[in-house]
């Protein structure tokens, strides 16, 4: 009689056990857990992303010979045009190098870029976040800054042994210090509620109240102040619209535009400092 | 000595696993429109109205630490709504004609209803101050729907077909137990 009433309580039971258990499993066992199961998935992520991949290389075996000969053509002339920047770069990089020496000035921290491609997106009205195919083996570390050509993509959350978390900049729980291009104050920047079918959006807090939208077609951009460390100074993070009253009546608050291509990226770069070497 | 018909759970686990890759690969290019499709419901839906209790449970629990291990909610989050989920299903299957094909859509759907309900429950009370777009949910809320509406039936079938593969009947099961 009482086998029977406990098996009827059966499912009860399991889910009381369960949240207990969940309540009193110390974090090792957790996070051994969760490691565990990340890693035993990610080959097929991966694999995955391979596959896709080579589609794309299939995809492009497809096109045309003029195409190709045009597309050449485009890079050509890029190219030329980008070993103008660099012989430029170079210039610049020694006048910079010669001030620094001259007032003694600490010298700014150089990176390393390391290029990854995009193994999974899940950005969803929850959270966003994308994982990459770079991890612990290729030096990734925590916290590091993921740009692409557009500006900054977000930060790395969680290296595991071959695959990375990053959170996008549009994620609620990224806040960094931002500037106005041209301008030195700082302005307060965290990612904002996601939409559907719009642009990810960012939201900037402390903005002097001298600041105005005078032109909507081009508006105010904004950019890393390389304050705190993890971003260098002057990249791209979006565009300040639709300005209003900040909550302590000081300051302005501002709805930011981020660049449409976060949500379909297929390759970023992670940021490595990299350390010199005292003499 | 090792039993593929008392293990199934082993069977069905390895059919969620790979429904779930799918829907990761379509998520890939729906987050283009940052949109988001959510199975789960289906898979705890097939669990409980076809295996037994144990079973059931055993082969969601696998999938619900593959799920907490890619989500940035508290790990064990996914696992407490899957279990209590499974625990409801069950509680209730037996006043249902289990077998039935649009049950088996209503149980899923609903399910799934559950779950965003409970993933916007853990993320509002999280200590991050963190908000929740429920219009931005709804809409996924009602794309996982469609999606469920369209494949539910073929899933059923397909884990169906792979325990039988196995010399696991679960329609003669069925019919005997009655």
């Amino acid at each position: 009689m009482f086998r029977k009433q406990l098996v009827q309580f059966r499912p009860i039971i399991a889910l009381v056990s369960v949240v207990v258990f969940w309540l009193l499993a110390p974090v090792f066992i957790k996070s051994l857990l969760k490691t565990t199961f990340y890693e035993f998935q990610a080959p097929v992520s991966v694999t995955a992303s391979y596959i896709r991949q080579l589609q794309d290389f299939w995809s492009g075996r497809l096109k045309s010979k003029d195409d190709l000969y045009e597309a050449a053509q485009d890079l050509a002339r890029l190219n030329a045009a980008y070993e103008l920047k660099v012989v430029e770069s170079i210039s610049l990089e020694k006048e910079v190098a010669r001030l620094e020496e001259l007032l003694q000035l600490p010298s700014r921290p150089t990176y390393r870029y390391e290029i990854a491609r995009v193994v999974e997106r899940d950005f969803n009205s929850w959270w966003r976040r994308m994982v990459i195919r770079k991890g612990s083996v290729h030096n990734i570390q925590h916290g590091a800054p993921v740009v692409f050509t557009g500006g900054v993509v977000g930060r790395v959350q969680e290296v595991r042994k071959y695959t990375s978390v990053v959170y996008l900049i549009s994620n609620i729980d990224i806040r960094l210090a931002v500037v106005l291009e041209g301008d030195n104050r700082v302005i307060s920047f965290t990612g904002a509620q996601s939409t559907a079918f719009g642009n990810p959006r960012g939201l900037a807090e402390y903005v002097p109240t001298d600041i105005k939208i005078s032109d909507p077609r081009n508006p105010p951009r904004l950019l890393t102040s390389g304050l705190g460390g993890v971003f260098p100074p002057g990249l791209p993070v979006g565009y300040i619209k639709n300005l209003r009253q900040g909550a302590g009546g000081m300051f302005l608050d501002a709805d930011v535009e981020l660049d449409r291509r976060l949500t379909h990226l297929s390759e970023v770069a992670v940021l490595t400092p990299i350390l010199e070497s005292n003499p | 000595m090792f039993s593929l018909s008392k293990n199934r759970w082993l069977v069905v686990s390895m059919g969620h696993f790979i429904a779930l890759f799918l829907i990761t690969q379509l998520n890939y290019y729906l987050a283009i429109v940052s949109m988001n499709v959510i199975i789960t419901g289906m898979l705890i839906s097939y669990s409980a109205l076809m295996l037994s209790y144990s079973q059931g449970l055993f082969s969601l629990i696998p999938i619900a630490f593959y799920l907490d291990s890619k989500s940035p909610l508290p790990f064990g989050s996914t696992l407490a709504i899957t279990v209590a989920l499974h625990s409801l299903v069950v509680g209730f299957r037996n006043r249902l004609r289990r077998e039935s094909i649009p049950l088996g859509i209503f149980v899923s759907q609903s399910v799934n209803l559950l779950i965003f309900l409970g993933y916007s429950f853990f993320i509002a009370s999280s200590p991050f101050g963190h908000t929740v777009n429920y219009f931005h949910t709804a809409l996924n809320l009602i794309l996982s729907s469609i999606v469920v509406a369209i494949v539910n039936q073929s899933f059923f079938v397909l884990q169906t077909e792979a325990l039988s593969f196995f010399g696991i009947r679960l329609a003669e099961e069925q019919r005997e137990s009655r």
